[in-house]
């Protein structure tokens, strides 16, 4: 009796860990004047806010889906801040890397970036969502342009997707958010690498 | 040269003008719209910043990298001295071709027509040189 009982609730503890919440430590980088800030509070507060430059780090837990809590770093983006994005990578479980759509002169600067964050050894097979930033504004970059100009397409070791988005009137950043969901319960499944 | 330029940065913080913010006054301003040339303080980088970077770029005097065209842009000196030789080059490009002109005088050729034609390749291999 003891043991069916036992088993009986062991199961119960699965389908209670099957529907419970899952934790994600998800870091932000991207080029300074990029939008992350913005877009880290247009999630946590659903406003759009007047932000100053991040000297330093921003934390939130955010909600952005059902079922889903991340603990977003949102990290500063200024040339000599950006060595120092390599002390968040521990444990990183999902990576959003914010671009400026609009701005066309520096979008190899956010490649070479992004290439010298994938690069390291604790960010591999980490998935990457990139948001192109600021589509409210003409002849911005389009998704396609974005990963090209990323050399995205060349990137086997991360899983990416590219997504447009507008941080002031909070379009496509749920997406985004969704899309990273899935990609870091994908990453979870993967054996051998630790929490 | 980064070295070079970072104390050119700390001695442009302190000249007169520099020192206050250029759109509230506030003291000690540490960022820059690096395209218009302005010091400003961090709460007016970030309305700055929300000018896009095609009518500001905000950089910070610090936590930014310099290179000597930027610099240029913060620096009226810098630009000065820019401006400077670039009228030297064009000064040099227009005695070359007073100079020029003197010779062909000077070789007295056969015909106005075939002297005209000489100098305006002259002048054009010249403007190449340069």
């Amino acid at each position: 009796m003891g043991i069916v009982l036992s088993q009986f609730l062991s199961r119960i503890n699965e389908l209670y860990e099957s529907f419970s919440y899952s934790e994600a430590r998800i870091l932000m980088v991207g080029l300074d004047a990029a939008g992350k800030t913005t877009i880290l509070k247009k999630l946590k507060l659903n406003e759009t806010v007047s932000t100053i430059p991040t000297i330093g780090f921003n934390v939130e837990t955010v909600s952005p889906c059902k079922g889903v809590t991340f603990t977003v770093w949102d990290v500063g983006g200024q040339e000599k801040l950006r060595p120092l994005w390599r002390h968040f990578f521990q444990n990183t479980q999902g990576l959003i890397f914010v671009v400026d759509s609009s701005d066309l002169e520096r979008i190899s600067e956010a490649r070479q970036e992004l290439s010298n964050v994938l690069e390291n050894p604790e960010m591999e097979g980490v998935p990457v969502v990139v948001i192109g930033n600021k589509q409210d504004i003409p002849r911005a970059l389009k998704a396609h342009d974005i990963a090209q100009k990323l050399s995205l397409l060349q990137q086997k070791a991360n899983p990416w997707h590219v997504q447009e988005a507008c941080a002031k009137n909070g379009e496509g950043i749920y997406e985004a958010m969704h899309k990273l969901s899935d990609m870091v319960k994908d990453f979870e499944k993967v054996p051998g690498h630790t929490k | 040269m980064t070295e070079k330029n970072r104390v050119a940065i700390l001695e442009l913080m302190k000249t007169p003008g520099n020192n206050t913010c250029a759109d509230c006054g506030a003291p000690n301003p540490e960022w820059t719209s690096a395209s218009m040339g302005l010091f400003i303080c961090i709460r007016c980088s970030g309305i700055h910043r929300n000018l896009t970077p095609q009518v500001s770029i905000v950089k910070s005097l610090k936590l930014d990298a310099w290179t000597d065209e930027k610099l240029e842009v913060i620096n009226p000196f810098r630009a000065f001295k820019r401006i400077t030789t670039v009228l030297s080059r064009v000064s040099n490009i227009v005695t070359e071709i007073c100079s020029l002109i003197d010779t062909c005088y000077y070789l007295n050729m056969a015909s106005v027509e075939q002297r005209s034609v000489f100098l305006v390749f002259v002048s054009i291999f010249c403007l190449f040189k340069h």
